[in-house]
């Protein structure tokens, strides 16, 4: 078997001991929760008794605990994650509408950060103790060290409440046809400033990592083998150094990936970005489980489609490994 | 905003730990901190909110809670230098008794963290074998947790009381000081003094507490540090979602009133964060500087 699906099907099957885990996890929080799920569900006092038993009956919250668990288990195999108590909806649907807008910030943002960080990284790296790198390097610390929620708010209050020059809250101004020219370019207007805000965290992260590994990178025997055939200084950068420095930064990218959520929940509140971070936030509030428990399922899920992800780019940045399968 | 305490250590985040360096002296580590003149400067910086904060009864000239209808929403003067919110509750107050919460949080996530990164890195390191495999497969399960995820999910189960969220933050912010002692366990268990204590008969956990844990204080504090300024913005984080405990109040929850103020009192957002983001600042870079001193890196 060649080595991409060998590696892809290793991986998935170490995620099942995780994805077990996390039902599990989920199925106790649901009987350690306060508060009956039925008057959750209905409300308070608002049937009778002996409806709330009948209903009790039907979702089988009256029979033993092991029965419940492999209830919810078969369910959730059969992708049915339960109802949400403030929606009425399935919870399988509403986190489905609110993934893109999630992957349009996040992904903008990775890409934009990981460009960034690794260009100063290596430019700091080149000449480490400069004043070049120590301005570098500070700015990156600022960077991961504001809190990203307060500097977007700064950032509204000066761009779109004082300036007006972009909008206030949400992803798009509504009465736009979607897929239209107007659309996109509405949407675009209302990423800018929870791009740049979330971006300058993540680009220094990346940029102190990067600079760190291209340290020990250009500290190997292959970059002296390399001066001494008398490669240019940018060759052997760019060709030697950058390749091998890179892989530490696919890892925490991959981890970042995985945690999205984290990630997204706080500037998505701050910027009214209608994804998963703010339907989490409102979850919380409304102290709807099924739809909490949804979203923690789903967070396990990328953690295990980051790892794939992951190796897969290991793959296409490290030949060897290709060879060895 | 990501997960910050997956950030402090960038490098026990990188698969494969970096070997390590010998550990200087204190105060070899002391001599090369001072060369860096920002780390000098950040650790004034925060000596001097250590002390705003343990003063903060002292220093505030309001009480932080006391709403007075005459005074709302004033911008900073001479009664009120930091200005007032929508209730009249003055800002400084409010930011001193705010950091204190801050640095109460972070410290003692920081400790909970330490202490298990410590017991559990020395376990995997002194005992080898599965219980070594098993224990870095956990430590590498915890890494992949968003933490302010699982803290903002596990409060609505269990209350929001402050304790919570210093056990969920450093409860989970333990794996990277439990990699650098398992580490430095590898290391110091086939080192001559160690080899003649178990020479002596020096029993398994003498051998452990005596001899080679001593010797990993230095790491272990330098990587705790870089987890307290994390663990203070989760914490400011939980309390700006509004999941945190409201009484006292964090400079988390200030801003979070502040949000709701949005342009009608700048002063109420821009000086609690301020607070707040020098304090981080210079937290990581205080912790960093430390950091590439104790385990000399560039």
């Amino acid at each position: 078997m060649s080595t991409v699906p060998r590696i892809v099907g290793t991986r998935l099957l170490q995620a099942v001991p995780l994805l077990i885990a996390t039902v599990v996890v989920n199925f106790a929080i649901i009987h350690l929760a306060p508060g009956d799920p039925v008057t959750m569900m209905v409300g308070e006092g608002a049937v009778s008794a002996d409806q709330m038993e009948a209903l009790r009956e039907s979702l089988g919250l009256n029979n033993p605990l092991h029965i419940q668990f492999l209830d919810y288990l078969t369910s959730v195999l059969q992708g049915d994650l339960g109802t949400s108590y403030v929606y009425h909806q399935p919870v399988s649907e509403i986190i489905a509408s609110r993934i893109p807008a999630t992957l349009l910030l996040m992904g903008s943002t990775y890409l934009l950060s990981t460009f960034l960080g690794l260009l100063f990284g290596i430019v700091a790296a080149l000449r480490p103790s400069s004043l070049q790198d120590r301005v570098l390097m500070t700015i990156a610390i600022l960077g991961y060290s504001v809190p990203t929620f307060w500097l977007g708010f700064i950032a509204l209050m000066i761009f779109a409440v004082e300036l007006g020059w972009l909008p206030i809250s949400g992803m798009v101004e509504s009465g736009l046809e979607p897929g239209s020219w107007e659309y996109w370019k509405s949407v675009l207007h209302h990423l800018v400033l929870p791009v740049a805000v979330l971006s300058l965290f993540y680009t220094g992260l990346i940029a102190r990592l990067m600079r760190t590994s291209m340290l020990n990178s250009l500290r190997g025997d292959f970059i002296v083998t390399a001066r001494a055939m008398g490669l240019s200084n940018w060759r052997i950068v760019l060709r030697h150094a950058v390749p091998n420095a890179i892989t530490p930064i696919v890892t925490v990218l991959g981890l970042q990936i995985g945690l999205m959520l984290s990630g997204a929940v706080l500037t998505e509140t701050v910027f009214g970005w209608p994804g998963l971070g703010v339907l989490t936030v409102q979850a919380v509030a409304q102290r709807d489980y099924p739809l909490l428990l949804g979203m923690f399922l789903l967070t396990s899920v990328m953690v295990i489609i980051a790892n794939v992800l992951t190796d897969l780019v290991y793959l296409a940045i490290n030949p060897r490994l290709r060879s060895n399968g | 905003m990501a997960d910050i305490s997956r950030v402090a250590d960038p490098l026990a985040m990188s698969k494969g730990e970096e070997p390590m360096q010998t550990v200087p002296h204190w105060r070899e580590a002391w001599v090369h901190f001072r060369h860096s003149r920002i780390a000098v400067l950040a650790l004034g910086v925060l000596l001097l909110l250590g002390f705003a904060a343990l003063l903060a009864p002292w220093l505030a000239p309001y009480s932080p809670t006391e709403v007075s209808v005459m005074d709302v929403l004033q911008s900073p003067n001479a009664l009120h230098w930091w200005g007032t919110d929508d209730l009249g509750r003055d800002v400084y107050s409010g930011a001193l008794y705010g950091l204190r919460i801050s640095m109460a949080v972070g410290l003692m996530a920081g400790l909970v963290a330490a202490i298990l990164g410590t017991i559990i890195g020395a376990l995997a390191g002194f005992l080898g074998g599965w219980v070594d495999a098993l224990l870095m497969r956990i430590t590498d399960f915890i890494l992949t947790i968003p933490v302010l995820f699982l803290a903002l999910v596990l409060i609505p189960v269990f209350g929001s009381s402050r304790l919570i969220v210093i056990f969920v933050i450093g409860g989970l912010a333990w794996p990277s000081i439990a990699r650098l002692v398992r580490a430095e366990f590898l290391k110091l268990r086939s080192e001559a003094f160690v080899e003649a204590a178990r020479g002596y008969g020096a029993r398994r956990f003498k051998l452990i507490f005596s001899e080679i844990l001593p010797n990993t204080f230095d790491l272990v504090l330098v990587s705790t540090a870089l987890q307290v300024p994390a663990a203070i913005l989760i914490e400011a984080g939980l309390s700006f979602l509004g999941v945190g405990d409201p009484e006292p109040r964090s400079l988390g929850l200030m801003l979070k009133d502040a949000y709701g103020l949005l342009g009608l009192a700048w002063w109420s957002a821009v000086f609690p964060g301020l607070v707040l983001s020098a304090l981080a600042i210079s937290l990581n870079l205080v912790a960093d500087a430390f950091n590439d001193a104790v385990r000399g890196h560039e």
